[in-house]
């Protein structure tokens, strides 16, 4: 280790520095990640392999992983397209997209769910004339497709847009000048220059497609073992005192978010070299 | 293949970045655009090349109308300012891309596509840096596999945006003569833009002298240097002093004293712009008040007020003493007028 500016700071004030920040993340991440695992193994093992073995938890499971799997990669799609479209194209109402796309993180997500209600819900615009074909959306499974991709769509184009405007479109132009059509392009100059940012707009994306809890609990109208994803039968369970079920599900969403962060991590050292090449650049 | 241009216009928002500019380059000529920044030759360089759509005109390849070309059927070779490489693909890749983007059924084999790379590589004198990344690289090799890439294409013409732009002094020499031996190889008609006037003329067959989006002069270096078109050319290609003089019946005349200089213009007021290194000390002439001295080489640099207040700038030998608050004659032994409207 070289000495850095800040290493030569007083150590007192790098040791309160340091203790501070090792006193929040303990306070505020890792003590209520650990609670959760210790509730969950309050009544040993067995309860707790019980309380995921249950019909209902095993199909909130499903169900939240088939959320999941619709969500985002129609907001990988989405999101590459409209960061496109904002980091290479000068239009009218531009500013108007941007602002658009951070509707979902602005307004609570009570509200993105109430509105698919009010649109598709029974007495909504399309009530009716849904009723009258036999198709339901709002308390099934794609008024909650619905809700999560609403409220997940930000991650992807947000991660997307300002790395696109950055690195600028001169690389593309040289594909384009070379012979290369849009596609290969495409494929082979934009994708490989943002692919950590996708990778890592897809991981947030799916993080939050699968812990979304407000815009999902509006439409998802909580029937069991069918339209419960795990976010809500961890709230139904708690609300009916039955704390080592709730906190075993919890765990699952818990562990399903460690899983994302092992991969982002793994991805990142096993490519050490690429992505510092390209941060280089 | 000889390119020409005909009646380019090319507006951004209120802005005429290209305003009516008409040009005819014969096969095989290098060709600069010259200019300072906002003349509108990268928008340009880029409408040839086909990175731009003109609002009207027309770009005829060989004789072909092209305005309306895909970019990739134009087969014009770039060389982007910064270079713009493949980040994420090694030297080999970069000047490989174009041939492998080819239609399947052009598409060379592999062995014949090392081949072609191999040469490539040994005429851009890099033959063993195919598997480096181009932030492995250095400016001026970076710039040389850029034009690698481009020359891997077989273009029909060469584009070069700023090509030593982002080089230092030493580096910037060398590539310039050595460009020239590429292009002069190769038989390729090229354009290239810049804002040093120094390049442009050791380097162009041609000069194009741009201004707010429209050519002031096209010339040779000569006759670009020699006899400039207009006051502007004159004062951004080399150095240049500017007296207002008055013409009165094909005479010239200084503060009211009259020059040994004939005019071919209409009476009226006008700019005589002098060149350091054509004027000398004389018997008679503008009489000047030495400011200052600096030694510049092998001579000596005067900066000199003339009785009117005027500065000039000329060069004597060394061995002449000249020193400060001294007075002298001048004489310019070559000259331009440009007549004020």
């Amino acid at each position: 280790m070289h000495a850095s500016v800040g290493n030569r700071e007083p150590l007192w004030v790098r040791l309160t520095l340091i203790s501070l920040a090792v006193v929040f993340l303990i306070v505020v991440l890792l003590l209520p990640l650990a609670a959760v695992f210790a509730e969950a193994f309050r009544q040993g093992w067995h309860a707790y392999a019980e309380a995921l073995r249950e019909p209902d938890a095993w199909s909130a499971l499903q169900l939240t992983l088939l959320v999941a799997v619709i969500a985002v990669p129609l907001n990988l799609v989405f999101g590459v397209a409209a960061a496109w479209a904002v980091a290479r194209f000068q239009f009218r109402g531009k500013s108007l997209l941007v602002t658009l796309i951070d509707l979902p993180f602005s307004v609570s997500p009570v509200i993105s769910g109430l509105i698919y209600v009010l649109v598709y819900g029974l007495h909504g615009w399309f009530g009716p004339w849904l009723d009258a074909h036999d198709l339901q959306i709002i308390f099934a499974v794609p008024g909650i497709v619905l809700a999560t991709v609403f409220v997940t769509f930000p991650f992807v184009a947000r991660e997307l847009i300002p790395l696109l405007q950055e690195q600028g479109s001169l690389e593309e132009e040289a594909a384009l000048s070379l012979g290369a059509s849009g596609w290969t392009m495409f494929w082979r100059v934009t994708i490989p220059n943002i692919r950590w940012g996708l990778l890592y707009g897809v991981l947030l994306c799916n993080a939050r497609a699968m812990g979304e809890f407000g815009a999902v609990s509006v439409v998802s109208g909580h029937i069991r073992g069918e339209t419960n994803t795990l976010p809500l039968h961890v709230e139904i369970l708690y609300n009916e005192y039955n704390f080592v079920a709730a906190f075993a599900v919890a765990s699952l969403l818990a562990l399903l978010a460690l899983i994302t962060l092992a991969i982002k991590s793994f991805l990142e050292w096993r490519h050490a070299g690429e992505l510092a090449a390209a941060r280089r650049h | 293949m000889n390119l020409t241009l005909n009646h380019l216009s090319k507006n951004f928002g209120n802005i005429k970045a290209v305003d009516d500019v008409s040009l005819s380059v014969p096969s095989g000529e290098l060709v600069a655009l010259l200019g300072p920044s906002g003349s509108g030759k990268t928008t340009l360089l880029r409408i040839v090349g086909g990175l731009e759509a003109a609002d009207t005109g027309q770009v005829l390849y060989a004789g072909e109308d092209t305005t309306h070309w895909p970019i990739q059927k134009r087969r014009a070779g770039f060389v982007f300012q910064n270079y713009a490489l493949f980040r994420n693909m090694t030297v080999f890749e970069n000047i490989a891309f174009g041939m492998r983007a080819l239609p399947r059924k052009q598409r060379l084999k592999a062995v014949e596509l090392k081949r072609r790379v191999a040469e490539l590589l040994y005429l851009i004198r890099l033959p063993d840096l195919a598997e480096r990344f181009p932030a492995q690289l250095s400016g001026g090799q970076q710039q040389r596999v850029a034009l690698a890439r481009a020359l891997a294409i077989e273009p029909r013409l060469l584009l070069l945006d700023e090509p030593f732009g982002a080089l230092d002094a030493q580096v910037r020499k060398e590539l310039r003569r050595w460009v020239r031996q590429v292009h002069d190889q190769t038989g390729l008609t090229s354009l290239f833009v810049t804002h040093d006037q120094d390049e442009a003329l050791e380097l162009a067959d041609r000069v194009v002298v741009m201004r707010d989006g429209h050519i002031e002069q096209i010339g040779t270096p000569d006759e670009i240097f020699e006899s400039p078109a207009t006051r502007f050319v004159h004062e951004f290609v080399g150095e240049s002093c500017a007296l207002p003089v008055d013409v009165r019946a094909g005479r010239v005349s200084y503060a009211g004293q009259q020059l040994d200089i004939e005019a071919p213009l209409a009476d009226g007021p006008a700019h005589l712009l002098l060149r350091p290194q054509y004027l000398a000390p004389a018997e008679t002439g503008i009489v000047v008040r030495i400011d200052a001295a600096r030694r510049v080489g092998p001579r000596r640099r005067l900066e000199a007020v003339t009785g009117a207040g005027d500065r000039l700038e000329f060069e004597v030998d060394s061995d002449i003493d000249a020193g400060r608050g001294q007075t002298l004659h001048v004489r310019p032994t070559k000259w331009r007028l440009y007549s004020i409207h």
